[in-house]
């Protein structure tokens, strides 16, 4: 099943996610220019969102980190390993995952995304073998048994068979040393584009020295801030078939997946909001759940969106959405086995058709789009 | 022989066929390894099993729309090492606005299962890079005409804003001068042969 996440959301003043010269991100669309928030940025925001507001256990999720030897090593010398052997073995152990260390540097060259859950499982292997590890990584070239047991292919068979926390179970993973461990995403992510024609804005402004120490009558500092107000179409599909294969149970499959589409619409990019604060929540919901390939609707703003004297930006964006929806299930057929939406009162009379599909709360929404994407239950 | 037509329209797509690591090109049209690899995320088909039956098929490209190089500016950074804040920042173009008819002309029965998975895709289906969601189905079905008659014959959307005279071809040829190094051979070794393209132009009936 896949579970399409649409979003209709308007921010004010701000630069969420810049580019390398510190400008909003942007791109063409219909042969305008549109703002833009990456998927990678989008991904980030989502991810430290039910990190710290989902049921789930932090030791579930996983982190991107050169810093993984320190946390290795602690756990190890917890069970009373002298710190050299640790330290040794844990860099041995790392390095079958693709790690390269540099001299007596303590971070990899590579960054890693593990799992607690994973490291706890290594550091398991690694006390349970330690009678033959012990000596091997006391030679003078410190190196892991490789027979009875073959200590990296049980590190490599630990990672391969154990579930995956909940981060790499959603958006992959990608070990070039080590395919064997590679997990397919779950997830797909849409770059959001703004549903109208972007204007690309500078603050222009300064600083003053309160203290004034200066006789100068000039400002203290002098720059400028890109920034835009936009209103995005965000997408964004889970693949309900991939998160179970990627996590084993299917409980916790719906779990992941509540706190992910959760914190896909409520997550809001942390760039430059010290200075523009635009935490704005969607406007529009919708949840589809359907087999077959999933589709963004986001050709239903090819055509940017103007406000005119009637409607707003926001009630036209709302028209053009429904038409494109009503347009593509004309010419390709429905087919999908749920949907529902929710939306702020003033824009309901512009839902049309979407109408039936209303719901009142994003909750309720939630729980029932999980649940039809999951048929066989928890 | 008969010929598969793909649709691949997106907002933002990316056909790289020779970068890797920090600096990502795209080319202005789908790749065959792209295309190829679309068909095996169809049908389910993992990195491992051979690609020579779909490899084998001869591809064409009708550009329906042309569309702009654009760069994505991309940083990873490292979650757990907060006090040296490590990034590693990379550049990655994309092809922005355009929209492709794609045909595969080869054995009917093999293109008959391709559609069919095309259909019902096994895993995600994605245009150069997951975030690139297709945003209208991908599946057009299977016609009797040889490529280039179906690449042809395709109804054509005209925009009503400045139709383009002429729409660009780009069919692969036994011989000629434009070669691409796009030709899956084997996915997790990354090794891809070469084939020769031919572009043209053609008034659009």
């Amino acid at each position: 099943m896949q579970l399409e996440i649409h979003v209709l959301q308007s921010f004010a003043p701000a630069n969420l996610n810049r580019d390398e010269n510190g400008m909003p991100k942007s791109t063409v669309f219909g042969g305008r220019p549109r703002a833009r928030i990456s998927s990678q940025c989008q991904k980030r925001a989502a991810r430290k969102f039910y990190q710290e507001n989902s049921m789930i256990e932090p030791k579930h999720f996983a982190e991107r980190s050169r810093a993984w030897m320190p946390e290795l090593k602690q756990i190890l010398q917890a069970q009373n390993i002298a710190e050299v052997k640790a330290e040794t073995a844990a860099k041995l152990a790392l390095e079958v995952l693709g790690a390269k260390f540099e001299g007596e540097k303590i971070e990899s060259k590579t960054i890693l995304f593990l799992g607690k859950t994973e490291i706890q499982a290594i550091a398991d292997i690694l006390i349970e073998n330690w009678g033959v590890i012990e000596r091997k990584v006391s030679e003078e070239k410190p190196a892991l048994p490789t027979k009875d047991p073959n200590i990296p292919k049980v590190i490599e068979h630990g990672l391969k068979d154990s579930f995956k926390p909940g981060d790499v179970a959603l958006f992959g993973r990608m070990m070039a040393a080590l395919p064997t461990v590679n997990v397919d995403a779950a997830v797909q992510v849409a770059h959001a584009l703004s549903v109208h024609a972007l204007q690309q804005e500078f603050d222009f402004f300064t600083a003053v020295d309160d203290l004034g120490a200066s006789n100068d009558a000039g400002a203290d500092h002098m720059g400028e801030t890109g920034y835009n107000s936009s209103t995005y179409y965000r997408f964004a599909v889970l693949d309900t078939v991939q998160l179970q294969k990627n996590l084993g149970s299917v409980a916790q499959s719906i779990l992941v997946a509540q706190a992910f589409v959760e914190a896909f619409i409520k997550a809001i990019p942390s760039g430059h909001q010290n200075a523009f604060a635009a935490h704005s929540l969607p406007a529009l919901v919708m949840l589809v759940v359907r087999k077959g390939q999933p589709i963004s609707l986001v050709d239903a703003f090819e055509n940017p969106v103007y406000p005119s004297d009637k409607l707003s930006l926001l009630e036209k964006a709302v028209r053009q959405f429904e038409e494109h929806w009503v347009d593509l299930t004309k010419m390709y057929g429905n087919g999908s086995d749920y949907q529902g939406i929710v939306t702020l009162t003033r824009l309901e009379k512009h839902l049309g058709s979407l109408n039936g599909a209303k719901k009142d709360a994003l909750l309720t929404l939630l729980d029932e789009a999980v649940a039809a994407a999951f048929p066989t239950g928890g | 022989m008969p010929t598969l037509l793909l649709r691949l329209r997106a907002p933002m797509m990316s056909w790289g066929d020779h970068s890797r690591f920090t600096i990502r090109d795209s080319r202005t049209e789908p790749t065959k390894s792209a295309v190829v690899g679309l068909l095996c995320a169809a049908l389910g088909r993992p990195r491992w099993e051979t690609v020579q039956d779909l490899a084998a098929l001869r591809m064409g490209v009708r550009v329906n729309k042309e569309g702009v190089m654009q760069q994505d500016y991309h940083t990873v950074m490292d979650s757990l090492d907060a006090k040296n804040a490590n990034t590693l920042p990379s550049h990655r173009y994309y092809i922005a606005d355009s929209d492709y008819l794609v045909g595969l002309e080869g054995d009917q029965a093999l293109l008959n299962t391709l559609d069919l998975a095309l259909a019902n895709p096994c895993w995600q289906l994605y245009l150069g890079r997951k975030s690139f969601i297709p945003s209208c189905p991908v599946r057009l079905g299977v016609v009797a005409d040889s490529l280039i008659e179906a690449l042809k014959n395709h109804p054509y959307a005209k925009p009503s804003k400045n139709p383009p005279e002429r729409l660009r071809y780009v069919l692969e040829v036994p011989n000629s001068l434009d070669i691409r190094r796009d030709v899956p051979i084997d996915w997790e070794k990354r090794v891809f042969g070469s084939r020769c393209v031919e572009t043209t132009f053609r008034e659009v009936s």
